[in-house]
């Protein structure tokens, strides 16, 4: 189980596995050894805490480096949940100049488009909100001036 | 004594663990489980990442092991709590204090609550 634990602490950043590695699975293995003589319950809740102390704080280091990392984050996501949030329309509605393709053409009322457009902003925001909430935590005891 | 924004959890106990005295990663885990009741197990990731942080602003830092430490533990580092870390962590104690004398107060708040 350490074993496992040590491979994925390859994720982290270098500088941080670096600074922290080794004590970090030692105290992995200390908490395996107290969870295990405690039965399989103990062991199961410990190495499922273990895993998502893991994959957040994964995502914590990731991001923590600079606000061009959050930005380019925020940006690839936001592309990525438009282009699924326009798939439907794509396939219905023939945006592209030129000779239309035969077949149906779907209606799309000004309605519609106004709903797209607001849901679309949606993963916008809370991308923004995700990025905000993580520079904030970069700087955790900023003094009031 | 400047004022502090308000710490996270995570902020505040590792600040209260330590300032019990030095300690290595483990036992400040162990620490905060004992302060919360168990209520709070911080994760290695959680704990390393925020002693980072600390350690960057000044409010921590880190110690050669004590003398009489066993074999395995020569591997770990001790932290120590800075005059920083300890001023930002009263701040912390004083600003909690406030907010729950203020609740007191209230009367939309229980009086089981109250005291």
């Amino acid at each position: 189980m350490r074993y496992a634990y040590d491979m994925l602490l390859r994720l982290y950043p270098e500088a941080f596995r670096r600074r922290y590695g080794v004590e970090m699975s030692l105290d992995f293995a200390d908490g395996w050894n107290e969870a295990t003589a405690h039965g399989r319950t103990a062991a199961l809740a410990f190495a499922s805490r273990a895993g998502g102390d893991l994959v957040v704080s994964l995502l914590r280091e990731w991001t923590r480096g600079s606000r061009v990392v959050i930005g380019a984050t925020a940006a690839a996501v936001t592309l990525l949940l438009w282009g699924l949030a326009l798939q439907p329309w794509r396939w219905n509605w023939d945006i592209q100049p030129g000779p239309r393709h035969p077949g149906p053409v779907a209606d799309v009322t000004a309605g519609e488009l106004l709903a797209l457009a607001a849901a679309a902003m949606i993963p916008v925001i809370l991308v923004l909100l995700f990025a905000t909430r993580m520079v904030q935590r970069r700087e955790p005891h900023r003094r009031r001036l | 004594m400047p004022a502090y924004q308000p710490l996270t959890p995570a902020v505040f106990h590792v600040l209260l663990a330590l300032a019990d005295g030095d300690k290595h990663g483990y036992a400040i885990m162990k620490s905060v489980e004992e302060h919360t009741a168990g209520t709070l197990k911080m994760g290695a990731g959680t704990l390393y990442g925020t002693l980072q942080r600390l350690t960057d602003a000044g409010w921590v830092l880190e110690v050669t092991p004590p003398q009489a430490v066993s074999v395995r533990d020569e591997r770990r580092r001790f932290y120590r709590l800075t005059s920083d870390g300890r001023q930002a962590l009263g701040g912390e104690v004083r600003r909690l204090e406030d907010l729950v004398r203020l609740a007191r107060r209230s009367r939309g708040v229980p009086k089981a609550a109250r005291h």
